[in-house]
């Protein structure tokens, strides 16, 4: 038998079974399926939020709070001071009344809340923007103290240290969907396994004959080898459908939905959604292999 | 073609199958093996077609040892042997011509190449008319040909035949045995295990006589040629 016909012969006997076991064939997909798409959601959350990370790092600002009763011209004085510092790139002062009136554009229905005369919520603050370098690292303890030194600051409020907080949070979210989806997919490993070794055990009659009348056992594994990894590869595409369904029904439908542009404002890339074939695939060979690893129909005749 | 030098067989437990076996069957040969069951006629056909190892001694068919083969040279010595069994052993969800194609499907053959040697190996048993037939719908007598077409399909080398006709009645076993005379006639090499003495007093061949284990009578056809093996006589009878 040629290379080309074995390959035929095998893909035959695997579709020919998948076809004659197609509910147990399903459960397995849908084993795999399940799995990937829980992976798969989480990475779709993490890649768009991960995205997101790096936007608003780039855009990270450190906003020194200064006490509502400074004056104009003691900002003026601390932005000349930090603008000294070489790792600091620019510094803007936004004073009382820049802080109202972008309060009040941003959030026009809570404007009511600064009329409160007992409260003053927007204090003056200088916005700096720091060196390249800086800016990817976050301010140091140093650099943090000696800006909380100068007079009249209130408050030291570092863009990084928030989004060091939310990359960890989004981090352990990207693990914690991993792990699950991992565990999951061991266990539709063992299911492709169990599917693929019942198969087998349906059809150990004509495996019986095959080996008697001189089959090679390559020539009776593959197929079920095959249909293992077809029943992943399904798997992994129907994972990759119902993210897609689940993408296109959460996707941000217009502008103004920040937190869905933030968590699924676009879909995997294209080598990500081939990892999840791949991997699928993967995990039904491997569970069909896992499940013919033993000689489980032998002909062992009795003694007479 | 097939010998057997010294060849012990124990399985776990203790239980010892054949002791000190020896005897030699030249090509083309048709030979009966008999005994009571329990024997060890079962265990001596899945020697030759290592369906189960010796505990010591050799089997050799066609020269090589058998038991020395490589696991991955197997499939390739059985392609060149055919077994059937008491009971057919056929694929029921299969139809007869399904089920005598196996081989030549593993060979690769073209379809049509599978369907000459299929037709051919039904046409010799009788069932050429059968072969879209499914085994259900055929009668025991029937099933067992068809067992028997699908060892023959490819023309093998070695027949075996462990109780071909246990199941039938005797006017069937006759036709069953006539097919084995027949595929002999064509320079099979048939060896056919069996309970029943009529088969071996209607057929002229060479019978191997088992009990408990050890070979205690090797007739020859037609001279009834018989060799009681005294123990220490371990040379090959021919």
């Amino acid at each position: 038998m040629t290379w080309g016909q074995a390959i035929a012969y095998f893909f035959r006997e695997a579709l020919l079974s998948l076809r004659r076991g197609w509910r147990v064939s399903l459960l397995a997909i849908m084993t795999i399926a399940v799995s990937l798409f829980l992976g798969g959601l989480f990475a779709l959350v993490s890649y768009n939020l991960q995205g997101e990370l790096e936007v608003w790092r780039g855009e990270a600002r450190v906003v020194l709070y200064f006490e509502p009763s400074t004056s104009e011209d003691v900002l003026s004085s601390r932005r000349d001071e930090v603008l000294a510092l070489e790792w600091v790139e620019s510094a803007a002062i936004v004073t009382l009344e820049d802080a109202r009136e972008r309060f009040g554009r941003t959030f026009p229905d809570l404007v009511d809340v600064l009329d409160d005369p007992d409260a003053e919520p927007l204090p003056p603050s200088l916005e700096l923007s720091l060196a390249p370098q800086a800016r990817a690292a976050g301010l140091n303890i140093d650099q943090r103290a000696s800006l909380g030194a100068l007079g009249g600051v209130d408050w030291v409020d570092d863009d990084a240290a928030w989004l060091d907080r939310l990359e960890r949070l989004v981090g352990v979210g990207r693990v914690a969907g991993w792990a699950l989806g991992g565990l999951l997919l061991v266990a539709a490993v063992f299911t492709i396994s169990s599917v693929i070794r019942l198969t087998a055990y349906r059809y150990r009659d004509e495996i019986a004959v095959m080996r008697q009348v001189g089959a090679t056992e390559l020539l009776i594994r593959c197929p079920f080898y095959l249909e293992g990894f077809l029943q992943g590869l399904g798997g992994g595409m129907m994972a990759v459908a119902c993210l897609g369904g689940v993408f296109l029904w959460l996707r941000p439908q217009g502008p103004g939905e920040a937190v869905r542009e933030a968590l699924v404002g676009s879909f995997l890339p294209i080598s990500s959604v081939l990892a999840f074939l791949v991997v699928g695939a993967l995990a039904g060979g491997i569970g069909a292999v896992f499940s013919l690893r033993r000689e489980f129909v032998e002909l062992e005749p009795a003694v007479d | 073609m097939i010998q057997f030098l010294r060849v012990c067989k124990s399985f776990p437990g203790g239980q010892v199958a054949l002791d000190e076996v020896s005897f030699s069957i030249e090509a083309g040969e048709f030979v009966f093996l008999t005994g009571d069951s329990g024997a060890g006629k079962t265990t001596l056909l899945s020697l030759v077609y290592r369906a189960t190892l010796p505990t010591s001694g050799s089997v050799l068919v066609n020269g090589r040892n058998v038991g020395s083969l490589p696991r991955k040279k197997v499939p390739y010595l059985r392609r060149t042997i055919g077994v059937v069994f008491q009971d057919s052993r056929l694929i029921r969800r299969k139809t007869v011509y399904e089920n005598v194609t196996y081989l030549p499907r593993i060979l690769g053959y073209s379809v049509s190449r599978q369907r000459e040697l299929a037709m051919e190996a039904l046409d010799q048993v009788g069932l050429a008319d059968r072969a879209n037939a499914f085994p259900a719908q055929l009668s025991g007598g029937e099933q067992q040909r068809v067992a028997i077409a699908r060892a023959l399909a490819n023309d093998p080398a070695v027949l075996l035949a462990d109780e071909p006709t246990g199941n039938l009645d005797p006017n069937l076993s006759h036709q069953i045995f006539q097919l084995f005379v027949e595929a002999r006639a064509r320079g099979t090499t048939v060896i056919v295990a069996t309970h029943d003495p009529k088969a071996v007093s209607d057929f002229p061949a060479r019978v191997l006589r088992l009990g408990k284990g050890q070979l205690i009578a090797d007739t020859g056809a037609g001279e009834q040629r018989e060799l009681e093996l005294a123990a220490g006589n371990q040379e090959p009878t021919r």
